[in-house]
């Protein structure tokens, strides 16, 4: 009796992989495109705020301006693009996307600094990106406070020095040890490239049972299938455990890349990953079910394929922030599948943590991922009888 | 006579293509009512400002100095000292579970090696891993430690008698285009324009591929209709749906979340029907192309959704690309639409100003039509 179980739902799979191998560019898209979506990922996703454009109106020209706009170069961040002539040229630039910041140092920027008077540096920056800007904004105000800081310590330390030493005791100066754990040189890659796994796997197996299975009730092939003596969760087996070993020879394949191709540092174990990856892919599986009973046309449910995955990677914590939503928002993100895969493949990447720290992701993604299979079981069956 | 035939058919093509729309209410319900929900969802919902960064202190010396220099990240909205712990297994386990971002360490000599004039060194450990808003939450600390060693070096000038110092470089920080650096103004247009890509490609894609899967393409053959008659008569109400959604979403955008729309709209609108009567045709060369909805869809995926995503410069600065992949991201229709929208929402400058993008699209809208027109073969397969 159950190896004769056993036999219909390995019959549907035989079924499900021909028909989706049978078009041979479907094997180019099912491997191809997590390949070429993660090359494109590697190589684009940098929000690292390097190479900012300056251009300079230095109307002083004095030794001191020189020296103060050379902080600017010397510091790494800033690139010199161009030193211009007029705060109209410079803002001109601007509105051009040409430079990311002007700065106009005035006309007695020396002799003021000499005389221990206050000068003006006007900065102008563009705000339209405005994480940019603002990481931007944090260098410059960064660098003209260590010049005015060296300026004054120097100053001190003459003046002590001509009314001669040990007349006073002068107090510390803090220093800042930054250490930066489990990304050190803070590169932006490492952070989303393990998110992309989740991305990339959820979107084929999401889109692949959806499509399938309101392909058969189009093509008026699923009523052949309803009058078989096939049960419907045989049926649902058959269809979906394809397309969850395509989804995990993908996240073997995307892993590989991350870390031989980018050298994104894998800390953690593998097994953690493909076992919450075994929930993340069942949830993912639910849903393409779901979908597919609530769409009568592949058109209908790619497209609420598309409405559920817009939001579940926009929710996901992938590039917008989760701690910067607002509360309402912040609750719902705990029912986002996607959430706890992303983050437990970062944890796993980076930091190296595992099923200690990382259980109650797992746990979450068990639940959801059983509700979400009940829920599409219960609407498929009623469906399919 | 022969263009107003033409016109006709054209014509004909258009308004079955509309019906056909129309009567799958759903589809239409769909490509008008979800960009604009997306757009109010994700709007209200997403920022990237980094604010109330998790840290925790380890204050090894317990000094009244050592407390004072503490004070002073409490009385910022950007970070938020949550605890204060006493061994560095605490903060081992904090960071690792990602319940504090930063752990601040203070060694017990703090307060005395600050009196006697010796340089303090202060820990800071940081979890790097979301190495953007790691690199601002260190830009704020270190920010505050420059300010206070600075307040400290202007007290010692007044001790010892001279009060007329100041700080000599006061540096006047201007922000254009987006004063109060919100990122919302940044957020919704990009949005904007990655929505109207998807969903205008998305659905055009199916169109052909349809007609072939439930062989209505036969039917189709027998007409007298040439090749570019049914890709512009599939294209025109693809693209009345797209200009629905422009207005809808624009009107989201401003009303709702007050984005700045400095410039003109007209002039938005019209680059937008640009942009729209390119990813649309587009979707239609994919169409016919692959002839399988499925497979229109996983490109139309690939080639719409990921590139306007992420090589667009909407997030991530193009700048940053290596060579070869800018160089790929001029294909891409959405880059030039995030300048405009940028340009004239944002920055209030006129479309003249915009010159090198306009010419961009409409060479993307001509290839694309040119290369539809000649795939779309209307003859029966062997």
């Amino acid at each position: 009796m159950k190896t004769d179980k056993f036999s219909k739902i390995k019959s549907m799979m035989i079924k499900e992989f021909k028909q989706t191998f049978r078009d041979r560019r479907m094997i180019g898209m099912l491997f191809g495109a997590p390949v070429i979506m993660m090359l494109i990922f590697g190589f684009a996703v940098n929000t690292d705020v390097t190479r900012i454009k300056i251009a300079v109106f230095d109307e002083d020209m004095s030794q001191q301006s020189r020296s103060f706009i050379s902080k600017f170069i010397s510091s790494g961040y800033f690139i010199y693009e161009k030193s211009v002539s007029s705060s109209d040229e410079g803002t001109e630039l601007l509105d051009l996307g040409e430079i990311d910041v002007f700065m106009h140092v005035q006309k007695n920027f020396g002799s003021k600094v000499k005389s221990g008077k206050q000068t003006q540096v006007q900065i102008v920056l563009d705000g339209t990106d405005s994480s940019r800007a603002s990481v931007i904004q944090a260098y410059v105000n960064q660098i003209a406070s260590d010049y005015s800081f060296s300026f004054l310590n120097d100053k001190i330390k003459m003046i002590v020095l001509s009314r001669g030493s040990g007349t006073m005791r002068m107090k510390g100066t803090i220093q800042l040890k930054e250490r930066i754990l489990f990304n050190p040189e803070m590169i932006s890659r490492n952070f989303y490239l393990p998110s992309i796994l989740a991305l990339i796997v959820g979107l084929i197996t999401v889109m692949l049972t959806s499509m399938s299975v309101v392909k058969e009730r189009e093509s008026g092939t699923m009523e052949q299938i309803i009058v078989s003596p096939i049960k419907s969760y045989e049926f649902v087996a058959g269809k979906t455990l394809p397309f969850a070993l395509i989804g995990f020879v993908d996240i073997i394949v995307v892993t590989v890349i991350a870390i031989i191709g980018f050298g994104v540092p894998f800390n953690g174990s593998f097994t953690f990953v493909m076992i919450c990856g075994f929930f993340f892919i069942l949830g993912m599986l639910s849903v393409g079910l779901y979908i597919s009973t609530v769409s009568h046309t592949q058109q209908q449910a790619m497209l609420s394929t598309f409405l559920f995955f817009i939001p579940s990677i926009l929710f996901s914590g992938f590039v917008f922030p989760i701690y910067a939503m607002p509360k309402i928002f912040q609750i719902i993100t705990y029912f986002n599948p996607m959430r706890y895969f992303i983050y437990v493949n970062r944890s796993v990447f980076l930091k190296g943590t595992g099923i200690i720290e990382l259980w109650t992701n797992l746990a979450a993604l068990m639940i959801l991922s059983s509700v979400l299979l009940f829920m599409s079981m219960r609407r498929f069956n009623r469906r399919f009888e | 006579m022969k263009i107003i035939a033409s016109f006709n058919r054209v014509n004909a093509v258009a308004e079955k293509e509309w019906l056909q729309i129309r009567r799958d209410s759903r589809s239409l319900i769909l490509a008008v009512a979800a960009p604009v929900i997306l757009i109010i969802l994700f709007g209200y919902a997403l920022s990237v400002d980094v604010k109330h960064v998790r840290m925790a202190v380890f204050d090894q010396d317990r000094s009244t100095l050592s407390r004072q220099f503490i004070e002073k990240f409490s009385h910022t909205e950007y970070i938020d000292v949550t605890e204060y712990i006493d061994d560095y297994k605490t903060s081992d386990r904090l960071i690792d579970r990602g319940d504090a971002a930063m752990v601040l360490i203070l060694g017990s000599g703090f307060g005395k090696s600050f009196k006697s004039g010796k340089p303090v060194d202060v820990q800071l450990l940081i979890d790097g891993s979301d190495s953007t808003s790691a690199t601002v939450a260190l830009g704020y600390v270190k920010a505050i430690v420059s300010e206070y060693n600075l307040d400290v070096k202007i007290q010692e000038l007044k001790r010892i008698g001279i009060s007329s110092f100041q700080t000599p470089v006061d540096i006047q920080n201007r922000v254009w285009y987006n004063p109060e650096l919100v990122s919302k103004n940044f957020i919704i247009p990009g949005l904007i324009v990655i929505i109207l890509a998807i969903i205008s490609a998305l659905i055009a894609s199916l169109t052909v591929s349809r007609e072939w899967e439930r062989g209505t393409m036969e039917t189709l053959v027998t007409t007298p209709l040439r090749s570019w008659e049914v890709v512009v008569g599939k294209l025109i109400p693809y693209l009345f749906i797209g200009m629905f959604d422009v207005v809808l979403t624009v009107c989201v955008g401003y009303f709702v979340f007050g984005v700045p729309l400095r410039g003109s709209f007209i002039e938005f609108y019209l680059l937008a029907l640009l942009f729209l009567a390119g990813t649309s045709t587009f979707g239609i060369f994919i169409s016919s192309a692959t002839k399988v909805q499925v497979l229109s869809v996983q490109v139309s995926m690939v080639a719409t959704y990921l590139p306007s995503f992420i090589l667009s410069g909407f997030i991530f600065p193009i700048a940053n690309m290596p060579v070869v992949l800018q160089g790929i991201t001029y294909i891409f229709p959405a880059r030039y639409l995030i300048i405009i929208v940028k340009g004239i929402a944002l920055k209030g400058i006129s479309a003249t100003l915009l010159h090198t993008q306009i010419i961009f699209l409409a060479c993307f809208f001509f290839i694309t039509l040119a290369l539809s027109i000649k795939n779309l073969k209307l003859r029966l397969q062997d």
